[in-house]
């Protein structure tokens, strides 16, 4: 844009120079001034075009409500007001002034006085020649008295006598007879055939002869008739030249004459040829300053829209905009200091971005670790109102937890009885406590049965921060541990400790068989045989059971394999087929593959049926059901059995060692399944079916790599 | 000597028309020549008798056509003569060079100005078979005008003065034979 005004402003300075020139310089004139009047009008035209354009997209942009574009309009209204008034004003003066001056060129008086000079020069040219001719007439009059013989004498008289210049006597058919000369010609001047012709019919000729580099001269003919010596006719012809003086005025008067009245003729077109060009000149400058103040305007709205839009951007949140400095006055300052500002503000907001961020990851470590902490946390405000609780304490306490912050213990418990206990137990200790600190053991019953759970609580510091935090575990498996671990350890002892005895018991009954059999009689030999063989058959089974408690005690170490669990099933109810109790298969389990020890599963699968077996003893129709299913990659297996079911103090304890409900029976059978079950990384519930009965529920984990 | 010539339209307004154009074979060679009819507008005539000069311009030329190639140029000819009127003495005028020749009228003097003869051709330079395209232009040279009247010659018609170029076809064979017979 910028060259394109620059170039237009030197085409326009080229072309008014040569326009202006051109009317002085005459050569090169007609031809090129079509030319640069053309290619002025071009430019015109071009520059027309330009400002055409300049004004549909200012229309455009105040359409579409750019910002500036009404600051540009004003601008470009003023530049333009600035730039056409006076340029209208000096065309108006200078077209009035060339249409006057040129008019002041002509003036009548002016003309009439150069008419006047050149009457005056005709009519003294005319009087000389009417006083020559007169001279001429009178001479050939005298000539017709004479002898042709005293013609040249005659004549050389007359030029003595100063009468004439030249003079010179002709035949009627142009032949020189006689001739006489001031100034030693020659020849005289021949005069030509239609003067010939004139003087013998009209017996005449007067003429002004005008040669170029010739003085003018005057030139008469005159008739001679009827010579009275020959009877002939002649002609006499009498030259004279014009005085020397008149004949320069004469010319000089003439030159003006012409030169003033070309200046008349082309009055008109001169007028017009100046108006053409003063009017193009004008059109082309004015154009290029209307183009240039659009240009102008443009570029400052253009920097006041750049400045509106950055505005807008930091508005909307963006500070990453720089504008380009276009100027070096107070806007290009502005945008500088708009500049300096934006980048300030992105600092500040990055700055707090970060500060945010190191808060937020600060937030989420905190979270994270109270989330992979195996204790419950709850926080609780002054109010004992749940603030935040943590995923472990909502599955220790088996409550939707997470969906109940702001919402006082009170209706916590009311809502959820199972939790009625522990609510009350914060309350209370909070209240009772001195330093804010207390450590409490509490049970309570859960769906899974008793729970036993170890709370310690702490009040926070006062501030705005103040509250209570409550940490709490799960300490029933523990418990449970520990008590299965001393039973294991009584278990090993008392085996051990049964089992020494034995063997000297059961030798020494056989021996006093062997020894007193033969001794007595056949009465008391089988009454001894009877009781040796009680004595040994029970030594023996005291011995399996020892052994069974030893097996709780320390079981041995697995032997791991890839096991089916549905073909193990098949197979060991192929020892139940003869069997009263119907048992139902109801496997659904797509894949049944674990890694186990098939013996020790085995003996789960024994111990379990044995038991729904002993559970359905008097049962009128007796049913077992054994299912297995995929649940969230576990396999679950379930053995039914429609009996009498758990009483409810027995459930809680069911794998408790000695646990039996059963005439006889070491009670060990549920404490074996359990502790095999969880050697295989499983778990076991027991409840009681609703239609009556109860269940066993075992899952396991499937094992890993069959997963196609 | 024999005439070939074709007329064109007799009756003429102001301008100039070519009424008769012809090709004279002489002892000297073939000459072009041609009448031309010669109508001044006012404007003219009025800057004329005021004792402007004005420029006319004669131009011959004889070309062979060539189907194969541009035509070639035979022979161009040009003159220029200046029509003056002398105010003091009243006489008309005809310049060619250092030649003159006055008039007392005008109309004596445009008789002279509408008859244009080329200069002599040689007889050699055209061949008797070949066909050969002569054309004739009068104009007012406005170029020669007095430099302010030059501004009439760009805003006014009235001194476009121009005959245009007149052309027609020779053959010489024929000019030749019927030379002969005559």
């Amino acid at each position: 844009m910028t060259y394109l005004i620059t170039f237009s402003i030197f085409a326009v300075t080229v072309l008014l120079y040569l326009l202006s020139s051109n009317s002085v310089n005459t050569e090169v004139f007609s031809v090129s001034y079509y030319g640069l009047l053309g290619l002025t009008g071009l430019l015109a035209l071009g520059l027309l075009g330009l400002v055409g354009y300049q004004i549909w997209r200012l229309r455009e942009k105040l359409k579409n409500k750019v910002f500036g574009a009404k600051l540009t309009l004003r601008l470009v209204v003023f530049f333009t007001l600035i730039a056409v008034l006076p340029g209208i004003l000096v065309y108006a003066v200078s077209v009035n002034f060339l249409s006057k001056s040129i008019e002041s060129w002509f003036d009548v008086r002016v003309e009439k006085a150069l008419e006047g000079g050149l009457n005056l020069g005709r009519s003294s040219l005319d009087n000389s020649l009417k006083e020559l001719s007169k001279k001429t007439q009178f001479i050939a009059l005298l000539l017709t008295e004479k002898n042709p013989v005293q013609f040249k004498s005659a004549l050389a008289q007359l030029i003595d006598e100063g009468a004439v210049q030249e003079a010179a006597i002709f035949d009627p058919d142009g032949k020189l007879l006689a001739f006489a000369a001031g100034d030693n010609a020659l020849l005289p001047d021949i005069p030509g055939e239609k003067q010939l012709q004139q003087v013998r019919k009209k017996g005449q000729y007067a003429g002004i002869e005008a040669m170029p580099n010739k003085a003018m001269s005057l030139r008469v003919l005159a008739w001679v008739s009827n010579n009275s010596y020959t009877g002939q006719n002649y002609i006499l012809q009498f030259n004279q030249a014009v005085p020397k003086q008149v004949e320069s005025d004469a010319e000089t008067v003439r030159a003006v004459y012409r030169d003033y009245q070309e200046l008349t003729l082309s009055r008109l077109g001169l007028k017009r040829l100046y108006g053409i060009t003063l009017t193009l000149s004008l059109l082309v400058v004015l154009l290029t300053a209307i183009s240039a103040a659009f240009f102008i305007s443009d570029r400052l709205g253009s920097s006041l829209e750049a400045l509106a839009e950055g505005t807008r951007a930091v508005a909307q949140g963006d500070f990453t905009g720089q504008r380009p400095i276009r100027s070096r006055d107070e806007l290009g300052a502005l945008t500088g200091l708009f500049n300096q500002m934006t980048h300030q503000l992105a600092d500040a907001k990055r700055a707090s971005e970060q500060q945010q961020r190191e808060v937020e990851s600060a937030k989420g470590y905190l979270e994270s670790v109270l989330t992979h902490l195996s204790s419950g946390v709850l926080a609780l405000d002054a109010d004992f109102r749940l603030r935040s609780v943590n995923t472990s304490a909502a599955q220790i306490l088996d409550a939707p937890l997470h969906q109940m912050q702001r919402m006082p213990l009170q209706q916590i418990a009311e809502k959820f009885a199972l939790l009625n206990s522990f609510c009350q137990t914060i309350t209370e200790a909070f209240s009772s406590t001195n330093n804010g600190e207390w450590q409490r053991q509490i049970e309570r019953l859960s769906r899974n049965g008793t729970q036993i759970l170890l709370m310690r609580g702490t009040r926070l510091p006062h501030g705005s921060e103040a509250g209570y935090v409550v940490v709490f575990d799960d300490i029933s498996h523990l418990l449970k541990a520990e008590r299965q671990a001393a039973w294991g350890e009584v278990a090993r002892r008392l085996a051990h400790e049964i089992k020494n005895p034995l063997t000297p018991i059961q030798l020494s009954a056989e021996r006093l068989q062997y020894k007193l059999s033969a001794k007595l009689d056949e009465a008391d030999a089988r009454l001894l045989h009877r009781a040796t063989q009680t004595i040994v058959s029970q030594v023996a089974a005291m011995k399996n059971m020892v052994t069974d408690f030893a097996d709780y005690a320390r079981g041995p170490v697995l032997k791991l394999t890839r096991v089916d669990i549905h073909h193990l099933i098949r197979e060991v109810l192929g020892l139940y087929e003869a069997n009263a109790v119907p048992i139902t298969l109801d496997l659904q389990a797509s894949r049944a593959e674990i890694s186990g020890d098939a013996t020790r599963l085995r003996q789960v699968l024994h111990n379990l049926l044995q038991n729904a077996q002993d559970a359905l003893q008097g049962v009128a129709q007796p049913k077992i059901v054994l299912s297995s299913e995929i649940v969230s990659g576990e396999i679950h297996l379930r053995v039914l059995d429609n009996g009498s079911g758990f009483s409810e103090n027995v459930l809680s304890r069911v794998f408790e060692p000695y646990m039996t409900t059963k005439t006889k029976g070491t009670g060990l059978g549920l404490a074996i399944v359990k502790k095999i079950v969880e050697e295989h990384g499983g778990k076991i519930s027991v409840n009681n079916h609703i239609d009556g009965g109860a269940s066993v529920n075992i899952s396991l984990p499937l094992s890993e790599e069959v997963q196609v | 000597m024999l005439l070939v010539w074709l007329f064109a339209a007799p009756a003429f307004a102001e301008g100039i028309d070519v009424n008769k154009a012809e090709v004279r074979l002489t002892e000297e060679g073939y000459q072009l020549s041609a009448d031309f009819g010669l109508n001044l507008n006012y404007t003219v005539q009025q800057a004329l008798s005021l004792g402007v000069p004005l420029y006319f311009v004669g131009e011959f030329t004889l070309t062979r056509s060539r189907w194969y190639w541009l035509d070639e140029p035979v022979f161009q000819s040009e003159h220029s003569l200046k029509l003056s009127y002398n105010v003091l003495t009243r006489q008309y005028r005809i310049s060619r060079g250092a030649l003159f020749q006055n008039f007392a009228s005008l109309d004596e003097m445009l008789r002279i100005l509408a008859r244009q003869n080329s200069t002599f051709i040689p007889a050699e330079a055209m061949k008797k078979e070949a066909n050969y395209l002569a054309a004739v232009r009068l104009r007012l040279d406005t170029r020669q005008l007095p430099k302010l009247m030059q501004v009439n010659v760009l805003t006014s018609k009235d001194w476009d003065f121009d005959s245009g170029w007149y052309r027609w076809v020779i053959r010489p064979a024929e000019l030749r034979s019927a030379g002969k017979k005559e």
